[in-house]
């Protein structure tokens, strides 16, 4: 008897066994291997410096081990000496890049240098929170659509990666404050320049580009420069807000990483630890929601200089400064102007351009 | 080749037999006619007395204030600060959900409240459910043939894939509509169901910059901005027809679902503008859906198959990220048999873009949902085998599941001296080729569980269970590749002391060599147990452990104590509780872990 019900029970589990894989599948789908040039501006002002980064297979390429070539607005064909570029004369410059070893060469990608209009009208950026988590299989989709805003509306967007629960999170973990501030539940989620009513779980450009243009379109109610430098791992900002209309402001600096290489779900390169991983806060050097500046007037300037010890495990020339500008609106505080840099560049005051 | 084998092997099993589970629509109607049929045979004195009665009743009546019922109920966690497992409790240490119900009877009328009260939501709730408010309230008028409802209602049409308003306090979700319901009933040939009204979101929604933002409404104004607008027909085909004479019950049915989104399309029409000023989508205030269903029932047979469709609406195209139309619809098609100790249920589900939401855009909450897609697979109550749970792909997923039920009946050469139970359950789906970044149908989740269950003596009982789980890591997007498989194998026993006190141990062990969604977290093997002592009818008090011991080697151990008398239930529990993701219609959301003691009160009376 005993014997039948475990001959039963033998053949039903080797059955069920042999039918299903014990073990996961390790490999993810197979991303398209190539060498990519990208550049952080499309279109800029003159005088602005654009950085290029340089991916072979998903890996990030030293400087040094590759060439960019540019043709200028005359025909003239060149080459940079770093991944920086800056120009005073407008028009379009195209580039390419061509890796040493291998002759591999990139598409080419354009940059369209502008002179600022003669009324020199300061022009507006608008900061993206990007809530996401490398455990977030939804959330790559939601940074290729802030990608794609930046495309839309170049240099015209400051976006900032709010993580949970890996291993992005700032040492004082400024992120469950936002969090919680945003009352954020579910990730992806995207916020525009701190305003609570912008708050979109999920993923729609439609209502992003809603956002962003509704922000954009507003008069710029101060303009930001920003002048930054290195010194071994010490790293110092000049902060200087010029402002155009009347009211009380906050302001916010923050240090962030770009391109850290890592593991993130939901995408092939993830799968293989190759992900990477932008805009992400390594340190606030004022308050997470900014520090107060009080009544400010037409005409009032605000300048200040930050400072900051790098960690050992930041990549210096990947790291970037933003200054987000807030103006009271009721009892909160919502993001008026925007600006950033790599380290070791420097910001002007952006104009509205021709 | 085995993946082929695997394939044909279950389909040709599924297409074989298949299951009922259309989730039975909560049966509202109840006869509260007071005709009394009496039999011919029944004597004079019999009459009398009746008629006394009668009249006795009708004396009563007069008397009568109706009934009033209804219900408390209180889930409130105090969380603890825990540096071992990494976990911070909340502001002021607590979480509280709150829920008090009344519903007033009086011979055909009824009317109820439900409010609800979030002074700060438990973790993993949503924290949109925030502050006090009345989303529930109606007064209805229940008669033979009809029904009239006012307020707020829940309902369901067929299988709840075209629409399905629904409470489940568990997860934190109702979208019950607030408008009218009429429903009524020909004869008993034909029966039908027209609502109209606004679901629920959360607690409000208020209109910023075009969208419907989620906020704290006020007191009474639980309602999103939608309307809807629906009607479900029934035909008893077997009753016209007179087959149900003979044992044969048919019913064809149909509904139809239309939304009327307040702003947002228009909004969304302005800027889905190309260069040249031509309108790239055009996007309708209204979408209506519909359905046409078969019912068929003969003996322990059972036939059901579901059609869904739905007009032209926004999808977001998984190869180009670029938004289009496109029209959605699914199909369901389930057999089942019953009969002779064995059960056999099959079910065959496809969906393609059918997600019917309450509004586009803007948020895509859980409750952001006007039909129901549940995960087409068991729901598993062992605590290992619920660790990494299955998720539908929303945007469009194929497949099927197999459930099988026998009871070796005792006496029986395999059923012994006391008889046997076994029940196994295969379920697997792929994510359809058209919602996914990759040009094939990408494997998605399969789940095979068997469970058998012995009485060896009188007093002692086992289960021993099996559930070898796979699935998706990027939930079917087609964008990692990568799967995680859990091989659960739990022994279960129970022994009757006496006839009032009972013991109840489980053991469980979780093997595998990946983590928990692509994560290092919660990787490799784990091991729990449970110990449980029921004595009957009040107490019930229990310990319990995971252990995670292929990766973060830390204990999530539980104990709590149950208490039910009369109309009352308390539990109390303390412990440490592992973190978990949920994932519904495209957004994740990390669900913490904490540490902390919960007090569950339940009142109904």
């Amino acid at each position: 008897m005993k014997k039948n019900i475990l001959n039963i029970l033998t053949i039903i589990i080797l059955v069920s066994s042999s039918l299903s894989s014990c073990v996961g599948k390790h490999e993810g789908y197979a991303s398209e291997a190539l060498f990519e040039l990208s550049v952080d501006k499309d279109i800029m002002q003159t005088g602005v410096t654009a950085t290029f980064t340089l991916m072979n297979n998903d890996i990030l390429v030293k400087i040094e081990d590759a060439k960019i070539q540019y043709t200028d607005p005359t025909g003239a064909k060149k080459e940079l000496e770093s991944n920086k570029f800056s120009s005073d004369v407008p028009g379009k410059y195209v580039f390419k890049a061509v890796l040493s070893a291998d002759k591999l060469e990139s598409e080419a990608v354009e940059v369209v240098v502008k002179s600022p209009k003669p009324e020199k009208l300061y022009m507006n950026k608008a900061n993206i929170l990007y809530f996401t988590g490398d455990w977030c299989p939804n959330c790559p989709a939601a940074a290729h659509l802030v990608k794609d805003l930046q495309h839309e509306f170049p240099n015209q967007i400051v976006p900032m990666a709010i993580h949970q629960n890996d291993d992005y999170v700032t040492k004082e973990n400024h992120e469950t404050k936002i969090d919680n501030y945003f009352s954020i539940s579910g990730r992806p989620s995207l916020v525009v320049n701190f305003n609570k009513l912008t708050k979109n779980e999920g993923k729609s450009p439609v209502i992003m580009k809603k956002y962003i243009s509704d922000a954009l379109k507003a008069s710029a109610t101060c303009g930001i420069s920003i002048n930054t430098s290195i010194s071994d791992k010490s790293i110092s900002a000049d902060v200087n807000v010029k402002f155009v209309q009347d009211d009380s402001y906050k302001i916010t600096v923050a240090v962030l990483e770009d391109y850290i290489i890592g593991n993130q779900v939901g995408d092939p390169k993830g799968a293989a630890g190759h992900y990477p991983h932008m805009w992400v806060p390594r340190a606030f050097l004022t308050d997470t929601f900014g520090d107060d500046l009080e009544a400010k007037k037409s005409g009032d300037d605000f300048v200040k200089t930050y400072k900051l010890t790098a960690n050992d495990a930041w990549e210096l020339s990947r790291l970037k400064v933003i200054v987000l500008v807030s103006v009271k609106n009721g009892s909160d505080y919502i993001v008026t102007n925007a600006n950033d840099c790599y380290v070791g560049d420097n910001a002007p005051f952006l104009y509205e351009l021709e | 080749m085995k993946r082929i084998l695997r394939t044909v092997s279950s389909f040709l099993v599924i297409s074989l037999f298949s299951i009922s589970a259309f989730a039975e629509v909560e049966n509202t109607s109840v006869n509260t006619s007071d005709e009394t049929e009496i039999s011919s045979d029944e004597t004079e004195a019999t009459r009398k007395d009746k008629k006394k009665k009668d009249k006795k009743k009708k004396e009563k009546k007069q008397l009568n204030l109706g009934t009033l019922s209804g219900s408390f109920e209180t889930n409130t966690i105090g969380y603890v600060d825990d540096k071992a497992a990494g976990v911070s409790a909340p502001k002021n240490n607590y979480g509280s959900n709150n829920y008090l119900k009344l519903d007033y009877r009086i011979s055909k009328f009824s009317a109820g409240v439900q409010a609800e009260y979030y002074p700060q939501v438990v973790q993993g709730y949503e924290k949109l459910l925030n502050g006090f408010a009345l989303p529930t309230k109606y007064v209805a008028w229940t008669d033979k043939y009809f029904s009239v409802t006012v307020g707020d209602f829940y309902e369901q049409f067929g299988s709840g894939l075209l629409f399905r308003a629904w409470e489940d306090r568990m997860l934190g979700h109702n979208n019950s509509i607030g408008g009218a319901r009429v429903t009524f009933n020909i004869l008993d040939y034909v029966q039908g169901k027209l609502i109209y009204g606004v679901p629920r979101y959360y607690m409000g929604t208020t209109r910023g910059n075009g969208v419907q933002v989620p906020t704290r409404g006020d007191f009474f104004n639980t309602y999103s901005t939608t309307q809807i607008l629906g009607g479900d027909l029934s035909f008893d085909i077997s009753k016209m027809s007179g087959i149900d004479q003979l044992g044969h019950r048919l019913t064809l049915e149909g509904s139809v679902l239309t939304r009327f989104e307040k702003g947002i399309p228009s909004d969304i029409n302005a800027l889905l503008l190309d260069d040249a000023g031509n309108k790239t989508l055009d996007l309708n205030k209204n979408n209506t859906s519909y359905s046409a269903r078969v019912n068929y029932e003969y003996g322990g047979f059972g036939f059901k198959a579901e059609y869904v469709g739905k007009e032209k609406d926004i999808f977001q195209n998984p190869k180009t990220h670029e938004w289009e139309l496109r029209a959605g619809n699914a199909q369901i098609v389930e057999l089942n048999y019953s009969g002779y100790g064995l059960s056999v249920m099959g079910a065959f589900r496809r969906i393609d873009n059918m997600q019917n939401r309450i509004f586009r855009g803007g948020s895509f909450y859980p409750a952001n949902t006007l039909n129901y897609i549940p995960a087409m697979s068991p729901q598993h109550s062992y605590s290992l085998a619920t660790i990494n749970p299955f998720s539908p792909h929303i945007e469009g997923e194929i497949g099927g599941q197999l459930d099988v039920f026998y009871n070796f009946k005792r006496g029986t050469v395999l059923g012994g001296k006391r008889g046997w139970k076994i029940h196994g359950n295969y379920s697997q789906f792929f994510s359809l080729e058209k919602s996914n970044a990759q040009a094939f149908s990408p494997f998605l989740y399969r789940d095979i569980t068997v469970d058998a269950e012995k009485y060896w003596t009188k007093k002692f009982k086992t289960v021993l269970f099996m559930s070898i789980q796979e699935l998706a890591v990027d939930g079917g997007k087609g964008t990692d590749g990568r799967t995680e498989a859990k091989n659960v194998f739990v022994l279960d026993m129970t022994y009757k002391f006496t006839r009032k006190f009972s013991m109840r141990g489980e053991f469980q062990y979780l093997y595998s060599q990946e983590g928990v969604r692509g994560q290092e977290k919660g990787k490799g093997d784990w091991v729990a147990g449970l110990l449980e002592f029921n004595i009957a009818p009040n107490w019930s008090i229990y310990v319990s452990d995971m252990y995670n011991h292929g990766g973060d080697k830390l204990h999530y151990y539980n104990a709590g104590a149950s208490f039910t008398y009369s109309v009352l239930r308390v539990s109390a529990s303390y412990g440490r509780n592992r973190e978990g993701y949920v994932c519904s219609g495209g957004v994740c959301r990390y669900q913490p872990a904490y540490t902390g003691g919960n007090i569950l009160l339940s009142v109904i009376f």
